[in-house]
């Protein structure tokens, strides 16, 4: 008797075998978030590149569903950044972060991807606002904000602490500018026919050591 | 003929165990790849205003870190490397007032938490992941 064991045969025969929940992205069944950005359906530019779909796969706090990452919506137009739903029903903005050094031991740095997630309801309130230092230094003059707000806003302010104010562009629920010295963002909307005006302060990293307190040993 | 019927169960048979195989040692890999993988959870206490800490684990294959601070203002988090005699931060700092994470590729390193506030934190939780 000839025995062919077709590969499509041992692999679905061995997925068979493997315990079922690995801690893989699982399937979500939450509706999609209320920000307006995820109104129409996701297109071929919203779709998040193979690394940062990747790292979404992997996130542990919080999880990303393959059908999350199907969900992204492209919102940043100067830097890789989208608005993904996670699986606990917060919503993400997901962002591309490159080193702040080219090189380090010899070896070149890839860009990572860093996220801050925030329960709907607060992304649809106070909404999220980031910022990430561009430098390898402890103490950052200069950062990239970027950030999400609610549903009708379209700009923000950007104070810094010299007092200098800059609009930034609302583009699907998402801004991003670099600013020297941010200490607020503030933006406008409108709540029962009035307005309202949100100011979330901002801060950056302006550390007083180069060394770790408490540092230890190892 | 009963031969045909016979063959397929053969083979069926067959590849249940070849699969099996293929999957013991698919969960040995894991397993192994598991046993390499450290989650290194810590807590910080009073962490005082413009300071920065670090969990004091300092090790190759970093990948992700993650922090959720008592604060109702800002907290920092980046992965930092020695350098020299000091320390890099190779990514930045991400600051922000909710839950800030990291995924980047595997470098060797320690997780580290900022307070960019004038006040103290007084709590915190931070996780990083390596291997």
């Amino acid at each position: 008797v000839h025995t062919n064991i077709t590969p499509s045969a041992l692999v679905t025969a061995a997925l068979a075998c493997l315990p079922v929940g690995c801690g893989q992205a699982h399937e979500a069944t939450l509706p999609a978030p209320r920000l307006a950005a995820f109104d129409a359906p996701p297109t071929a530019e919203d779709r998040v590149s193979h690394e940062v779909a990747t790292a979404l796969a992997q996130s542990l706090r919080p999880e990303f569903s393959s059908q999350d990452i199907r969900a992204a919506r492209r919102v940043l137009l100067d830097h890789p950044g989208w608005l993904v739903p996670a699986a606990n029903g917060e919503v993400c903005l997901v962002h591309v972060v490159y080193p702040t050094v080219s090189e380090l031991g010899g070896a070149t740095l890839p860009p990572a991807t860093a996220h801050a997630c925030a329960p709907e309801s607060a992304a649809l309130g106070e909404g999220i606002v980031e910022s990430q230092s561009l430098t390898s230094g402890t103490y950052a003059r200069t950062a990239r904000i970027v950030g999400v707000v609610p549903n009708d806003v379209g700009t923000v302010t950007i104070t810094s602490r010299a007092g200098v104010r800059t609009a930034a562009t609302v583009i699907r629920n998402a801004y991003e500018a670099v600013i020297q010295e941010p200490v607020a963002i503030s933006f406008v909307v409108h709540r029962h026919g009035r307005l309202y005006t949100h100011v979330v302060g901002v801060r950056v990293v302006h550390a007083r050591s180069r060394s770790p307190v408490d540092r230890p040993t190892y | 003929m009963s031969i045909v019927p016979g063959a397929v169960a053969v083979r069926r048979t067959l590849a249940t165990l070849a699969a099996c195989a293929v999957a013991l040692l698919l969960g040995a890999a894991l397993a192994a790849a598991s046993a390499n993988a450290l989650a290194d959870n810590w807590v910080g206490r009073s962490l005082p205003g413009y300071q920065w800490t670090g969990s004091g684990y300092y090790a190759a294959n970093l990948w992700w870190e993650g922090v959720e601070a008592e604060t109702s203002s800002s907290v920092c988090v980046g992965p930092v490397q020695k350098s020299g005699g000091g320390w890099v931060a190779p990514y930045g700092w991400t600051c922000g007032r909710t839950s800030i994470t990291w995924n980047h590729p595997l470098i060797t390193g320690m997780a580290a938490v900022y307070n960019p506030n004038p006040g103290t934190i007084p709590y915190f939780k931070a996780l990083a992941y390596y291997g």
